[in-house]
């Protein structure tokens, strides 16, 4: 049976920080008569449906549970699938790129002068602000004061929550929705003036001007029957993130020397230490400050966090006695969440299988163990300045260090002991692939996200970062998304 | 694994010489050995860690939500048995 054509003016692939920010700016286009469709491979969820459960609710938001492997297997990637994308599970903490990093991109037109406004613009829009004093948790205040003291840098993180309840379960999806992802306010606001959102919706390539997907199930969004469709559309934007943003364009032919190539994703570590007393850590927006002390010199982030008890257990470099005693003081857990700062390689990459099916092949090199093995070192400071009487230092000689050894550290805590493989390293920051620039040798798109080569294929998302941000990257993504759909918007008007 | 045990079954191994057996492959200079211990370590971690009824045990604890989601929230602990 012959594929069913569907006519739009516009069709955009994801709905995350990318696909959702696009979709919401061209929803003018609506108003005068064109017609934009946003395919979504994932569904929508309601607050109801949000158990907090963190197996269930993983399942539920997560690509393959959020533990997507890459190929060398000493690395899992987090990444939803769902209306909003990664911005139903991620924690809301809005920083811009610094003035560097910007520079380091050295892409024509993306200075400071034209992404600033856009960051405030979804400042604004997104409700980013700072949470009050009181409604900052101990795990986190433990954390701020501990950098104070170590006269280390430290700030407070600016949120984008609205009508938090301090459920701290954002990494499981919000479920009170209060978090101010696409799926709260850019979306919402694109539907309302007739963007047509299509659930379930996975693409599988691009073919001149149609996007063939499969429709997989019918829901309230999508009364479409199960089945394969061809989306006809006169502008065509990928916004399907790091890794399939790339895998799409791959599936389709494309073969630019840079796809997929100078993948970045801020690999990271949770780090633990226990304190004799009952601390409160668990209740309260998971993630107020991050450190940024070491982010020049010694490439890496610290950041406060909470996990969940089978997240922390996968964390936590052993097996046995020492794990249950750790996880069993739960209400005693200090945790901070160490990213290191990657710097893009061309090895490092997306690619697709026999299948078309996406793999990320990621290699570690010095720098990187160098910056993982110095942020546990300074995580251990931090657990102890903080009062802690005793640290988890992953994959180290031992379990556990004790404030009486704080003058051994840099014995205890040494690159001799870092074995990939044997801790968990994770990471949510998923960039590049479809780097933006003009060289074509080196670059997927143009600075306004126009595929090489083309002209009505556009990228949208994380994907098009030539270089990581350094910084956790949705309020990036939405400025420079802006920028893709303000281009889009000029060609069609 | 008896290769590693000389011959020996592995749950017939005391706690120390099990340890041992576990610590060769978690801490091993091959790495295909430690990523395949890492693997079955996090599926027994999830076996037990992922089991809302410890939560209580062990002190995590989830804030119950105020208004319309409470009625739902007390359906999914009554399941939850806590």
């Amino acid at each position: 049976m012959k594929d069913q054509v569907i006519e739009y003016d516009v069709v955009i692939i994801g709905s995350g920080a990318g696909g959702g920010t696009v979709a919401k700016e061209l929803a003018d286009l609506c108003e005068k008569g064109f017609k934009v469709a946003l395919l979504e491979s994932g569904g929508e969820f309601k607050k109801t449906d949000n158990t907090r459960e963190e197996v269930p609710m993983a399942s539920r938001y997560y690509v393959d549970n959020g533990g997507v492997q890459t190929s060398s297997q000493d690395m899992t990637l987090a990444f939803a699938e769902a209306v909003g994308g990664s911005t139903t599970v991620y924690t809301g903490t809005s920083l811009e790129m610094e003035k560097h990093v910007i520079d380091k991109w050295n892409v024509e037109g993306i200075t400071e002068e034209d992404l600033r406004p856009r960051y405030v613009k979804y400042r604004k829009e997104n409700n980013v602000h700072l949470n009050p004093p009181e409604e900052i948790n101990e795990n986190n205040r433990l954390f701020f004061e501990a950098c104070q003291n170590l006269g280390w840098k430290v700030d407070q993180f600016p949120v984008n929550t609205k009508n938090c309840q301090g459920l701290g379960t954002c990494n499981l999806g919000c479920a009170v929705h209060a978090k101010q992802g696409t799926n709260v306010v850019q979306i919402p606001m694109a539907l309302s003036k007739g963007v047509k959102l299509i659930t379930h919706c996975e693409v599988d390539r691009i073919d001149g001007h149609e996007v063939i997907a499969r429709v997989k199930q019918k829901d309230h969004w999508n009364q479409l029957e199960v089945g394969v469709y061809r989306f006809k559309a006169k502008k065509i934007i990928v916004s399907a993130g790091a890794i399939n943003s790339p895998a799409i364009l791959m599936r389709s032919g494309f073969n630019h020397q840079a796809l997929g190539r100078y993948f970045t994703c801020h690999p990271a570590l949770i780090i633990a230490a226990e304190h004799e007393n009952e601390i409160d850590n668990i209740e309260g927006h998971p993630k107020s400050y991050y450190c940024d002390e070491f982010l020049a010199s010694k490439k890496f982030l610290l950041e406060t966090c909470i996990y969940f008890p089978f997240t922390l257990s996968k964390s936590l470099c052993g097996f046995g006695k020492n794990v249950d005693e750790m996880i069993g003081n739960f209400h005693h857990l200090q945790m901070i969440l160490a990213l290191i700062s990657d710097e893009p390689k061309d090895y490092n990459r997306v690619a697709i299988d026999d299948n078309g099916k996406p793999m990320v092949h990621y290699r570690f090199d010095e720098q990187n163990i160098t910056s993982f093995v110095e942020s546990i070192k300074a995580s251990a400071k931090i657990f102890f300045a903080s009062g802690a009487k005793r640290v988890h230092a992953p994959g180290m000689k031992d379990f556990f260090i004790y404030p009486e050894q704080i003058d051994q550290i840099d014995e205890l805590i040494h690159e001799k002991y870092f074995k990939l493989g044997k801790v968990s390293i994770s990471a949510a920051h998923l960039m590049g692939g479809c780097r933006m620039g003009t060289d074509q040798s080196n670059s997927v798109t143009n600075p306004w996200g126009k595929v090489h080569g083309t002209d009505h294929i556009y990228v949208a998302d994380a994907s098009l970062f030539p270089f990581a941000s350094e910084v956790n990257p949705y309020l990036t993504i939405m400025a420079v998304s802006d920028r893709v759909a303000e281009g889009v918007k000029k060609e069609l008007l | 694994v008896s290769i590693f045990t000389k011959g020996s079954k592995f749950r017939n191994l005391n706690e120390q010489a099990q340890e041992k057996v576990m610590n060769f492959f978690f801490d091993s200079p091959i790495g295909l050995f430690r990523k395949g211990f890492w693997g079955l370590n996090t599926l027994c971690k999830l076996g037990v860690y992922s089991q809302q009824s410890i939560y209580a045990d062990i002190g995590y604890r989830l804030r119950p939500i105020k208004g319309v989601r409470e009625s739902v929230e007390n359906t999914s602990r009554k399941e939850a048995n806590l």
